[in-house]
C-alpha cells in the first residue's frame, strides 16, 4: 500500500516534467511532422492542404537535398570529434595548478563571450581575400592569398575553424567541471603505483569523467547537426552548395522560396539523422560500460 | 453588512482609478490610427520615407505611420513569414515590382480599386510602372518609383593614370535632352572598352601585392536586376515568354558568354574586387577606390554627398548586342489582412500618386519618378540640364530606349535567388556553363509547380 502512494506521489512529480516534454518537445514535433506531409494553397494564403509524402518524393529526387545532406554529414563526421577532443584538451589544461593558470584560464574563455554572429563577422574580416589579416600572416611566410570563405574547397572548412574557436572553449567548461570531480587520491595512488601521465590519463581519468563527456558529444552532436549562423552570415549556403547543410537548406526553402510543407519534410529528414547519431553515440558508451 | 462596504479612503481609490480607465478609454478611443508599414533599412531609404510621413501625419493628424524596417534580403523574407501568417499587425508593405504576381496569387495583398480609380491610375503614372503594378485587371500595388542604370567614372582617378574617359554628363557642363540622347545613341561605350579601361585603372599603388584602386564594380554585383542587361544585351532572354521554363535561356550561348564576361572580371582580368557584397559596393567608388561603377540613379546623392569627383555616362553594352538598362523598381501595396486598410490607403496615395508626397519622396530619396507629372518637370525644367540633374533626363531616355523589365514568372524569388547565388558562384570562379546548366536545372524544379 505504501509503496502504491511513493510510486503515486513519484508520479504527480513528473507531471510538470511530461507537461513541458508534452508542450515544448512532442508537440512542435508533430505539428512539423503534419507540416511536412502539406503544401500551402496558392489561392488561399496559409491554408494547408494535405499531400501525403508528396514533399518528401520532390526532396528525394532533388540532388541539391542529396548535396546537402553529404555537407551536413562531412560537416558532422569532423566537427563533432574536433571540437570534444579540443574541449577535453582545454579542460585538462586549465585543471593545472601552476603561478599564472588564472591567465589561460581567461583566454580560454574569451570566445564564450563573443556571440556567434559576431564572431563570425570579425572572422569574415579577418579572411578577407582583397584585404584581410589572416591573408596578411600568409603573405609574410611567402604562401600565396587563400580565397578561404569563397572556395568550394575551403569554405566548409573555414566555417568548422570558426565553430570550433566558438564551441570548444564552451563544451570545455562542462568537462573542466568533470575533471574537478575525479578524486585527487585515485591519480596520487596510481602515480605511487608507477602509473605513467599518459596512463592516469587513459585508465583514470577518462572513466571517471564519461558522463560528462557524454553529455557534451551528446549535445554537441545536437548543436552541430543544427548549425546555422555561419553559413548564413558567411555563405549562404555557397559556394556552390558547398556549405549548404541541411538546416541552411530547410531555412531557405521555407522563408526565401516560401516552400514551408518541403521546409518541414527537411527538418524531419534532420531530426532523423539527430536521432540516428545519438542513439549511436549512446550505445557506444553503453556497450563500453557494460 | 458593514463588511460589504470598503472604509472611505479605498473607496475613494476605486472610484478614482474607475474614472481614470473611463479616460484612458475615451482617449484611447479618439487616438490617432496607427498603421505599419514593412519597407527596406538600406541607405537613406528610412530617412526619405520619414520626411514623406512628416508631410503626411501634419496633414493628417489622426494617422500615425509606424515603420517596420529590414535589409534588403531580409525584406522578402520577412514579407513571407508574416504575410504567410496573415499578420494584421502590417499595414503597408513595400513590393519589389516583379513580385506583384507573387503576393498577389498567394494573398498577400489587397485590391486597391476602391481607392485609386482608373483614371487617376492612367493619368498618374507611365503605363509600363501602372502596368507592372496591376494582376488579373485589378490594382494591387501602387508605383514609388522607377528606376535606371547609369555609368558612373571617377574623373580624379581617369586623370591621374591618363586614361581618356567615354563621352559624359559632367560638372560644370549643361546638357539638353538631345545632347543625351545623342551621347546614349553614338558614345555609349562597350563592355569591351570597359575592361581595356579596367586594366589600365587597376592599380597597386603601395606596392604590397595587394591591390588599391579597382578598375570596375557593379552596383548590385551578382543581383538579377542589374546583371539581367549582360545576357540580354546579347540577346538572351533569362526564361521562357509564359515565364515557366528557364533551361534553354539561362543556359543559352547568350548568358554563357555573358556569364565568361563576368567571371573574367573577377578571376582572369582581376579587375573587380571578389567577396564584396551589393550592401558595399558603392562606398568603394564613393571613397575612391574604384574608377568605374555601373548603378542605379539612387547613388547620385550618395556620390555628391561623398564628395568623389565623378562624371556620368550611358550604361554600356557588348559590341554586337544591343545596349539595354534595369528598369521597374519599389511599389507599395496593402497587406491582405491588415484592418485599416482605408487609412494604408490614404497614405500610399499621398506617398505615391499625390504631387507634396511623391515630389518629397522624390527629391530626397532621387530615384528616378514614375509619376507624369514629375518625369515633365524633369523634361521641362531648368534645373534638370545641369549636373548632376541631367543624370534624370539619361534616367528618362534609357527608360525610353533601352529599358528592360525583370522577368514576370511567378517563381521569381526562387530565380532570383538561384540566379545570385549561381553568378556568386561564377564570379568565385566556377565555370559558367556548368554553373548554368545547374541553375536552369534548379529553377526549372521550382517552375514546374506553376504550370
Amino acid at each position: 500500500m505504501k509503496s502504491r502512494s511513493e510510486a503515486l506521489v513519484a508520479y504527480l512529480m513528473l507531471v510538470p516534467a511530461f507537461l513541458a516534454l508534452a508542450i515544448f518537445r512532442f508537440y512542435p514535433i508533430a505539428v512539423t511532422c503534419w507540416g511536412s506531409l502539406c503544401t500551402e494553397s496558392f489561392v488561399v494564403a496559409g491554408k494547408q492542404i494535405f499531400v501525403g509524402f508528396a514533399n518528401y518524393l520532390d526532396l528525394f529526387q532533388d540532388p541539391i537535398f542529396w548535396k546537402s545532406v553529404w555537407v551536413t554529414i562531412k560537416l558532422n563526421v569532423v566537427i563533432n570529434p574536433l571540437q570534444v577532443c579540443l574541449a577535453l584538451l582545454l579542460a585538462v589544461m586549465a585543471n593545472q595548478r601552476f603561478r599564472g593558470i588564472g591567465f589561460y584560464r581567461l583566454l580560454f574563455f574569451v570566445p564564450i563571450g563573443v556571440s556567434l554572429p559576431i564572431a563570425c563577422i570579425v572572422w569574415r574580416i579577418m579572411l578577407d581575400p582583397n584585404s584581410g589579416l589572416i591573408d596578411s600572416i600568409l603573405a609574410v611566410a611567402k604562401i600565396p592569398a587563400q580565397p578561404f570563405l569563397i572556395n568550394q574547397d575551403q569554405a566548409l572548412w573555414c566555417i568548422v575553424a570558426i565553430a570550433t574557436w566558438k564551441g570548444a572553449s564552451f563544451w570545455m567548461i562542462f568537462l573542466w567541471a568533470g575533471l574537478q570531480d575525479v578524486p585527487r587520491e585515485v591519480q596520487e595512488a596510481a602515480k605511487i603505483d608507477g602509473a605513467s601521465q599518459v596512463q592516469r590519463f587513459l585508465r583514470i581519468t577518462l572513466p571517471l569523467i564519461k558522463r560528462p563527456l557524454l553529455f557534451v558529444l551528446v549535445t554537441d552532436t545536437a548543436v552541430n547537426f543544427l548549425l546555422f549562423v555561419p553559413m548564413f552570415l558567411l555563405t549562404r549556403g555557397g559556394p556552390s552548395y558547398s556549405t549548404n547543410v541541411l538546416m541552411y537548406e530547410a531555412y531557405k526553402t521555407g522563408f526565401v522560396y516560401g516552400e514551408m510543407g518541403k521546409a518541414l519534410a527537411i527538418v524531419m529528414v534532420l531530426l532523423a539523422l539527430v536521432m540516428v547519431a545519438v542513439v549511436a553515440q549512446f550505445r557506444l558508451f553503453q556497450r563500453e560500460q557494460s | 453588512m458593514k463588511a460589504l462596504f470598503l472604509p472611505p479612503r479605498a473607496s475613494a481609490i476605486v472610484v478614482i482609478l474607475c474614472l481614470w480607465s473611463l479616460f484612458l478609454f475615451t482617449v484611447s478611443s479618439h487616438a490617432a490610427t496607427t498603421i505599419r508599414w514593412l519597407t527596406l533599412s538600406d541607405g537613406a531609404w528610412p530617412d526619405s520615407v520619414k520626411k514623406v510621413i512628416a508631410a503626411f501625419e501634419a496633414q493628417n493628424p489622426d494617422i500615425k505611420v509606424e515603420l517596420d524596417t529590414y535589409p534588403f534580403r531580409d525584406l522578402f523574407e520577412t514579407i513571407e513569414v508574416r504575410m504567410k501568417a496573415q499578420d494584421a499587425d502590417v499595414d503597408l508593405i513595400s513590393v519589389d515590382v516583379p513580385l506583384v504576381a507573387s503576393y498577389s496569387v498567394r494573398g498577400y495583398l489587397a485590391p486597391m480599386d476602391e481607392y485609386f480609380s482608373k483614371d487617376d491610375i492612367e493619368k498618374t503614372w507611365v503605363k509600363p510602372s501602372w502596368q507592372a503594378g496591376t494582376y488579373k485587371g485589378s490594382f494591387m500595388a501602387a508605383p514609388q518609383n522607377s528606376s535606371s542604370q547609369f555609368f558612373y567614372i571617377n574623373r580624379k582617378l581617369f586623370q591621374q593614370y591618363n586614361v581618356t574617359p567615354p563621352k559624359a554628363l559632367e560638372p560644370g557642363k549643361e546638357t539638353s535632352y538631345d545632347e543625351i540622347a545623342s551621347i546614349a545613341k553614338n558614345d555609349r561605350w562597350t563592355w569591351d572598352q570597359v575592361v581595356d579601361a579596367a586594366k589600365k585603372l587597376t592599380k597597386d599603388t603601395k606596392g604590397d601585392g595587394k591591390i588599391d584602386v579597382w578598375g570596375f564594380e557593379f552596383d548590385q554585383v551578382s543581383r538579377l536586376y542589374q546583371l539581367q542587361c549582360l545576357g540580354e544585351s546579347l540577346g538572351g532572354p533569362l526564361v521562357s515568354p509564359d515565364g515557366l521554363k528557364a533551361e534553354g535561356y539561362l543556359n543559352s550561348n547568350e548568358w554563357i558568354k555573358a556569364a565568361q564576361w563576368y567571371s573574367d572580371l573577377f578571376n582572369k582580368w582581376k579587375v573587380s574586387p571578389k567577396n564584396v557584397s551589393p550592401a558595399e559596393s558603392p562606398n568603394l567608388f564613393a571613397s575612391g577606390k574604384v574608377a568605374m561603377f555601373v548603378g542605379g540613379e539612387w547613388n547620385v546623392p550618395r556620390f555628391q554627398e561623398a564628395g568623389v569627383d565623378f562624371a556620368i555616362a550611358p550604361f554600356p553594352y557588348f559590341s554586337g548586342g544591343k545596349p539595354v538598362t534595369g528598369t521597374g523598381s519599389w511599389h507599395v501595396g496593402i497587406a491582405k489582412a491588415s484592418s485599416h486598410k482605408a487609412e494604408a490607403a490614404k497614405f500610399a496615395k499621398f506617398l505615391t500618386e499625390e504631387e507634396q508626397g511623391s515630389k518629397i519622396w522624390f527629391e530626397s530619396q532621387g530615384q528616378l519618378p514614375a509619376t507624369q507629372v514629375l518625369l515633365t518637370a524633369i523634361e521641362n525644367a531648368e534645373k534638370y540640364r545641369s549636373f548632376p540633374n541631367d543624370a534624370y533626363l539619361l534616367g528618362v531616355y534609357e527608360a525610353r530606349n533601352t529599358a528592360v523589365f525583370r522577368p514576370v514568372t511567378p517563381g521569381y524569388l526562387q530565380l532570383e535567388d538561384i540566379f545570385f547565388s549561381t553568378f556568386e558562384d561564377i564570379r568565385n570562379g566556377v565555370d559558367p556553363k556548368v554553373a548554368l546548366d545547374g541553375a536552369a536545372g534548379r529553377v526549372d524544379r521550382f517552375l514546374a509547380q506553376f504550370k
